[in-house]
């Protein structure tokens, strides 16, 4: 048995669009990106907030008073803010006024007062016990030397000790600001408190100064009324501020969104390549690893370990990582290891404010139940009313109406689950779904298999089994006009997908489609209005599928049916071609498959790499090398059908057996080929004479060789061939029958409207 | 010298190496084995060690994929693998060909399709890991 090469190429990036319009990217080994389509590349999701405090300070006399913090906080290129800092610390405006008494009159006069304010100037006065009105800030009258009144005041009794009275200043000082660190800040927001309230923030400064580390500001609380007010803490003793706008989790690999949140989910087991530990050492070095930055704090364990190690720090250049404590196991240069995030963030889906993309406060965590059997966890959708958690044996459905955390609960939907985040869709009402037992629909309220013709592929005891090594590049399209749902897989061989199981969910018919080259990524979209499926391919390419019957060339554009003059180890030569020059090769043609539609090496496909004069040139050498007789077909896309087993009658009577073919005529000349199969064998039958197809009689074989051949331009439209009898009706004569039609196309659609098998009946 | 065939930027390459000891048996070496990667001119292009396989627990089996990323060109190149166990240094050298076509961005892996206002998106991440944009989508003809 070979060895399977282990698949470690890089993790597809799963995109989310959120309702503002806004796409963001995770793979749960790089920070959540966004991209809103203006930039010209992504961006990172979430806007880091200020490390430190600033430290506020006053100057002059006016009108500033009271006891005052400030904190600062970041604002980016969409509006969307940080966290705000730590608070400053608390300064207490102006100088201390010392006076006697505040009377119990209106207004309430400050008896005692010898300063050098003037009226006009703002006192804030706090602590007053009995005339306890006296509290708060005020604008004040100079009566003489001695006393001072407070504008539009009233006391409301004795006063009996407690005040101090503090003039106000003219301008408040925030000095050691923080700086943003992250590029797409363009503001930033200086708050403060307003005198008497330590809980609600006005922004005081609003700047589009990102770098200086000291700044003024004369706005008194008055001007600050007109600002937006900013709650610390909101009146259900909730956080607005402070954690409220910490960034996206960087460890979850999906985001999706429910109910106007962002939800996180998918913890990322990363376990690429190896791991050269020490013993008594913290340091891990990697070998064919891809370790990132964010991997901090997450866990690492060497598989069969009981033992666990959180990463202190990560060396991307060097690959190496820091261990809190020294690797305790035994020393190995190929440790077969893993990375994980820390055992309270597995199972547990992370979920941002209501509306605000961006905000992630680490308190929004919703449980999922363990369940030993569930496997990783894989997927998320929003479905109906609910949310469902896909692992890879497993599916929960969340219900919420505010808040998760408030009012959320969880069920176990079906014991199927879902490859990755790519390999569901929801068409109509209904999803659908792929699982290592298969392909399932699912509604809310139960699941239906939908693949059980061809579990063999899925079980692995088909020649063809999907590489399940490579399940992290599977995903699946829905084409509406064909109403099919594709899921591109990697079967065995294969480590990116090549081929598609083509699920017709009208009539649950299901196909199995290959491709020339890998498809590494597909997605809906839109092409002159209609509904459009593209593909990704190799060589960076985004195909229009299903928009024409080539794979690449357009027709009209030279030639691309033809027959070689004469062929090499990895080209052809046709003399009689016509290619068009320069740079519309390199547009059309490089990159495009080519086909050996009929006669020596027929079958075989290869990516054609240049083409000069009349030569074209291949990737991969010919494994039979054309010749003369045989017909190349650029662009051409290799179509295959195949019956099932039917059986013949009992008694046949002397009955004739002939099959029967009619397609719709095509324009340009194309040719399908037909063989004939007998009880279970894999190989065709082969025919006994030569005849050579033509126009008005399109069938042709060759004596030994098992392909009648069917000119398509045929005006016909229709071959009937006699199958050969030499049947015995007794215990080891043929039984079954079945027929394959295959062909490459050219220009034109092959329909074939009918094939029908006369003498035979279907069992 | 093996080939490993005619390739294109963009493409994953295998790298595979089987260590064995003198007496041809497979074994561990005591560090893992380094790939050196020249082209024609000796120019080095590639420097690094590459992971083992225990899918069956058998020693002396590595295996990478090695995109054929920016750094590389078209032409003939050299891959050197090289392992050490205690005095013996083992030594093999496998050979490919980078020819004309392809993209050293890789493979696309992932795709988006962004529907806007103003124009319509398709964005993509190809297998080198960097995310790219394309606008208002049309057929080349």
């Amino acid at each position: 048995m070979p060895v399977p090469l282990p698949v470690r190429l890089r993790r597809p990036k799963n995109f989310f669009e959120f309702q503002n319009g806004i796409t963001y990217l995770s793979d749960g080994l790089k920070g959540v990106q966004r991209w809103d389509s203006l930039q010209g590349a992504p961006e990172s999701g979430g806007v880091v907030g200020p490390e430190g405090a600033p430290h506020l300070n006053g100057n002059g006399k006016g009108g500033i008073s009271g006891d005052l913090y400030a904190r600062v906080r970041f604002v980016d290129r969409l509006g969307y803010v940080s966290n705000v800092s730590d608070a400053s610390n608390l300064y207490v405006t102006g100088s201390l006024v010392s006076f006697s008494d505040l009377t119990n009159t209106v207004p309430i006069v400050v008896v005692g007062a010898s300063t050098g304010l003037k009226t006009g100037d703002i006192v804030f006065i706090s602590g007053a016990k009995g005339n306890t009105a006296a509290n708060g800030s005020w604008v004040i009258k100079v009566i003489d030397s001695g006393h001072f009144s407070l504008n539009f005041s009233a006391g409301n009794g004795i006063y009996t000790g407690g005040a101090t009275v503090t003039a106000g200043v003219a301008e408040l000082v925030y000095s050691d600001l923080p700086v943003p660190t992250d590029p797409k800040v363009v503001r930033r927001q200086i708050l403060r408190t307003k005198a008497g309230d330590s809980n609600v923030y006005y922004i005081d400064i609003d700047t589009e100064n990102l770098t200086a580390l000291a700044l003024a500001s004369t706005n008194t609380d008055d001007e600050l009324t007109v600002s937006l007010a900013v709650p610390m803490i909101g009146i259900d003793g909730e956080d607005n501020a402070i954690i409220k706008y910490g960034l996206p989790p960087d460890d979850k690999a999906v985001l999706v969104s429910h109910l106007g949140r962002m939800y996180a989910w998918a913890s990322v087991i990363y376990q690429d390549g190896n791991a050269a530990a020490v013993n008594g050492s913290t340091r891990v070095d990697g070998i064919g690893t891809d370790w990132t930055f964010e991997m901090k704090n997450r866990v690492f364990y060497s598989k069969g370990s009981l033992d666990y190690y959180q990463i202190l720090e990560v060396d991307e250049a060097l690959q190496n990582l820091t261990l809190d404590k020294p690797y305790t196991g035994p020393t190995d240069p190929y440790l077969q290891y893993g990375i994980q995030p820390s055992a309270e963030r597995l199972n547990v889906a992370f979920y941002s404010e209501a509306g605000l993309p961006e905000a992630w406060p680490p308190t929004n965590a919703f449980p999922i139940p363990f369940d030993p059997e569930a496997g990783e966890e894989t997927a998320a959708m929003s479905f109906s009313s609910f949310m469902f958690f896909f692992y890879e044996y497993r599916t929960w459905r969340m219900t919420t109406q505010l808040d998760p955390a408030r009012d959320g609960s969880v069920f176990r939907t079906h014991c199927r689950g879902s490859v990755n985040q790519r390999c569901w869709v929801i068409v109509d009402g209904t999803a659908f779904s792929m699982d290592r037992g298969g392909l399932y629909s699912m509604t809310v309220s139960g699941m239906d298999p939908v693949s059980t013709n061809i579990i063999d592929l899925f079980s692995g005891f088909s020649p063809y089994s999907i590489n399940w090594n490579a399940r992290r590049h599977f995903h699946c399209q829905h084409s509406p006009q064909e109403e099919i749902v594709r899921w591109f897989v990697a079967l065995a061989g294969d480590d990116v997908p090549h081929h598609a199981i083509a699920y017709c969910y009208r009539t649950g018919a299901i196909s199995i489609e290959s491709y020339s080259r890998p498809v590494g990524s597909s997605c809906l979209g839109v092409l002159d209005g209609r509904p459009q499926t593209y593909l990704g391919l190799d060589a960076a390419r985004v195909v229009a599928s299903y928009t024409g019957t080539l794979d690449g060339p357009t027709i009209g554009t030279g030639t691309l049916r033809s027959k070689p003059s004469r062929a090499g180890h990895t080209w052809i030569e046709d003399d009689s071609a016509v290619f068009p020059a320069g740079r519309l090769i390199q547009q059309s043609l490089i990159g495009c498959p080519i086909v050996i539609c009929e006669g020596r090496g027929r079958g075989q496909v290869r990516t054609i790499t240049n083409i000069v004069d009349n030569r074209i040139t291949v990737l991969r050498p010919w494994t039979e090398r054309p010749n003369q007789n045989s017909v190349y077909q650029i662009g051409g896309i290799p179509w295959l059908w195949r019956s099932g087993w039917i059986r013949y009658p009992e008694s046949d009577n002397e009955k004739p057996f002939n099959v029967e073919v009619i397609w719709q005529r095509t324009e340009l000349p194309s040719t399908m080929s037909l063989r004939i199969f007998h009880d279970q064998a894999t190989d065709p039958e082969n025919w006994a004479q030569d005849r050579i197809a033509r126009k008005n009689d399109s069938v042709g074989t060759k004596r030994g060789e098992p392909d009648i051949q069917i000119l398509t331009d045929d005006k016909l439209g229709l071959v009937r061939q006699a199958i050969p009898q030499q049947r015995e009706t007794t215990a080891r004569g043929r039984r079954h029958i079945s027929v394959e039609l295959s062909g490459v196309t050219n220009g034109d659609v092959i329909s074939v409207s009918q094939l029908t098998l006369e003498g035979v009946s279907a069992s | 010298m093996p080939h490993l065939g005619r390739r294109q930027l963009g493409e994953d390459i295998p790298l595979t190496v089987r260590t064995y000891d003198q007496f041809g048996r497979s074994v561990n070496p005591e560090d893992a084995p380094t790939v050196h990667i020249v082209d024609v001119t000796g120019h080095m292009i590639v420097e690094m060690k590459i992971p083992a396989i225990d899918e069956y627990n058998r020693p002396g089996f590595f295996a990478h994929q090695l995109l054929l990323d920016k750094r590389f060109t078209t032409g003939r190149h050299i891959i050197i693998y090289s392992w050490e166990m205690g005095d013996i240094r083992g030594r093999l050298v496998d050979s490919f060909d980078i020819v004309r076509g392809g993209n050293n961005w890789g493979r696309n892996q992932s795709i988006h399709w962004l529907n806007q206002p103003h124009a319509n998106f398709i964005f993509f991440q190809t297998s080198d890991g960097i995310v790219h944009k394309g606008r208002s989508p049309s057929i080349v003809t």
